[in-house]
């Protein structure tokens, strides 16, 4: 298939090429002796002690040797570039017998075509996988928002079944997410959002809930990362300023209520509508405004070992002592 | 946080160390954990008569505070004053002068259970024992209101329960406490427990009768 190439050519150019190299080399070690033979002796490393000056006679004989070589040279140069010619140089057949490597017969050689293959179904079966997964996740979302028995979570979803979010990826631009933020403390009168990027792109949400407790959440993107609650009383940020979102509450209760807020998010997340889990979570945070004030609804007190009910059940918002737990 | 200063009565026929003993000893098996000791003080200077109308003021430290000398005027007005102050009352001499054997001192033992902390304060001047105070703190809550139901459930287990907030914490039941709230409790309770007799036995004056059984039977239901 492929156009017989010029062999001769190609050998002859080779050819040229290596005696043009040598022709080079020669002219650069008559001009390195100079004028009658090397000035520098080349078995001692020393320079020669004679201090004849050059004769005219080797001036002369210096020059024709020069002349000559270069002569040489450019004979060569010629030689080289007839060779060029010979050789038919069509580009655009060369790319097509690059395209046709992976027909090569001898396939267990080089195995292009069996990974090709490999690769080819990898890609065919992921995307299967995708469609089945985003199918079930997208059942299991309608599910949860039709539930009769869930009075929590349909006032979650204002817009019922089949709402898109523009929040699908973690790369949701700040001035979109800023504007969800400011939709959610309209929605909560009790809430004030802080919004804050001290570690550049994620986002930092400092929530103060009536007078109760501080709550602390790292974004990425509308994902919630890690949650940390704290007293009213107590800061985020260090006394130079800097936000501290990983140190504890000095308070036993707040520290037991960061863990509760921790595992929430694990219950409310959902993979495509990150907005909606966001939301949820914020819907369940809201009832620790009762955090002091009502007793647990197993044991009717409201302390059980000097705490109050920390848990609120994420369906029936009910509060409860840890222990007491249903 | 939300404090609560209450005078703890003291039944017929006991001293004032055995019913703190009493207390340590029931906090103990109710596995509080005892977290050291603490000390409040008090010192009274009077106005000078070039001052009209006369002032009383007191100096209060609290062991809690350890960087802070308070002081509050009889008005009510309270200052929250670096320790420094002290040294600025000595200056003062001619204008507030302290009156000899008035300080008064409320100390004892710190217990903690969970976020509570809970303070035994005997009150004496001097060598003279006065009463008891009990300090009940809960750190995690800072205005009183949200907590007062959860404050009476936890004093319901070792002592007599007011059915209403102390006058001076009903008035803010709605705001945030400061130390300068602890304060002015600490004021009230030595202001009228200067003006009770000394007592060794008997029961402070503030004391209903009857308190004595009540106390024992709210100690049965714990
Ligand atoms: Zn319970």
């Amino acid at each position: 298939m492929a156009e017989m190439i010029n062999l001769d050519a190609v050998t002859e150019g080779l050819r040229t090429i290596a005696s043009l190299r040598n022709g080079v080399s020669d002219l650069f070690k008559c001009l390195t002796e100079g004028v009658g033979g090397p000035v520098i002796d080349p078995y001692s490393g020393q320079p020669k002690t004679s201090d004849n000056e050059p004769t005219e006679e080797a001036e002369k004989q210096f020059l024709a040797d020069v002349q000559g070589i270069v002569e040489g040279i450019t004979n060569k140069i010629l030689v080289l570039e007839k060779s060029c010619d010979l050789l038919s140089h069509p580009t655009a057949q060369v790319s097509v017998q690059l395209s046709l490597l992976a027909q090569d017969p001898a396939l267990e050689r080089n195995g292009v075509y069996k990974s090709v293959v490999s690769c080819y179904r990898w890609c065919d079966r992921m995307h299967d996988y995708v469609t089945q997964a985003s199918h079930i996740l997208n059942q299991n979302i309608c599910r949860r928002s039709t539930i009769a028995l869930d009075p929590l979570q349909r006032i979650l979803i204002p817009g019922g079944i089949g709402r898109r979010s523009s929040f699908a990826t973690i790369n949701t631009p700040s001035s979109q997410i800023d504007a969800f933020f400011n939709n959610l403390s309209r929605i909560h009168p009790n809430v004030t959002l802080e919004i804050s990027r001290p570690f550049g792109a994620p986002t930092v949400v400092f929530i103060t809930l009536d007078r109760i407790l501080k709550g602390c959440l790292l974004l990425h993107g509308l994902l919630i990362e890690w949650v940390i609650v704290k007293g009213i009383n107590e800061e985020f940020k260090t006394a130079d300023g800097t936000v501290d979102i990983w140190s504890d509450s000095r308070y036993e209760v707040f520290r037991k209520i960061s863990d509760h807020c921790n595992s929430a998010t694990l219950n409310f997340a959902t993979p495509v509508h990150v907005d909606l889990a966001v939301r949820s979570w914020l819907n369940w945070f809201v009832n620790y405004n009762t955090l002091f004030t009502k007793p647990c609804r197993k044991c009717n007190h409201r302390l059980l070992d000097a705490s109050p009910p920390t848990w609120r059940d994420f369906r029936t918002a009910d509060c409860y002592h840890e222990k007491c737990r249903p | 946080m939300v404090v609560i200063v209450q005078q703890f009565p003291i039944p017929e026929g006991k001293t004032g160390q055995q019913v703190v003993d009493m207390l340590i000893k029931q906090f103990e098996a109710m596995a509080f954990n005892r977290i050291g000791n603490f000390v409040v003080d008090c010192e009274t200077y009077y106005s000078s008569p070039t001052i009209t109308p006369p002032r009383v003021l007191n100096i209060i430290h609290n062991s809690d505070f350890p960087a802070s000398c308070f002081a509050q005027l009889d008005t009510g007005t309270c200052l929250r004053a670096d320790s420094y102050f002290d040294a600025m009352m000595m200056v003062l001499n001619g204008i507030y002068q302290a009156k000899r054997g008035t300080k008064i001192e409320s100390k004892g033992p710190k217990f903690q259970k969970g976020d509570f902390v809970v303070k035994i304060g005997s009150v004496s001047i001097g060598p003279s024992f006065r009463g008891i105070l009990i300090e009940i703190e809960y750190g995690p809550c800072s205005v009183p209101l949200y907590c007062w139901d959860l404050l009476k459930e936890f004093m319901k287990s070792f002592m007599k329960v007011p059915k209403e907030p102390p006058p001076y914490l009903k008035a803010k039941m709605g705001e945030i406490c400061t130390p300068t709230d602890i304060i002015s409790q600490y004021n009230i309770h030595f202001t009228n427990l200067r003006k009770a007799t000394p007592i060794a036995s008997c029961p402070p004056p503030l004391t209903v009768k009857g308190s004595s059984n009540e106390v024992q039977n709210n100690g049965d239901m714990a």
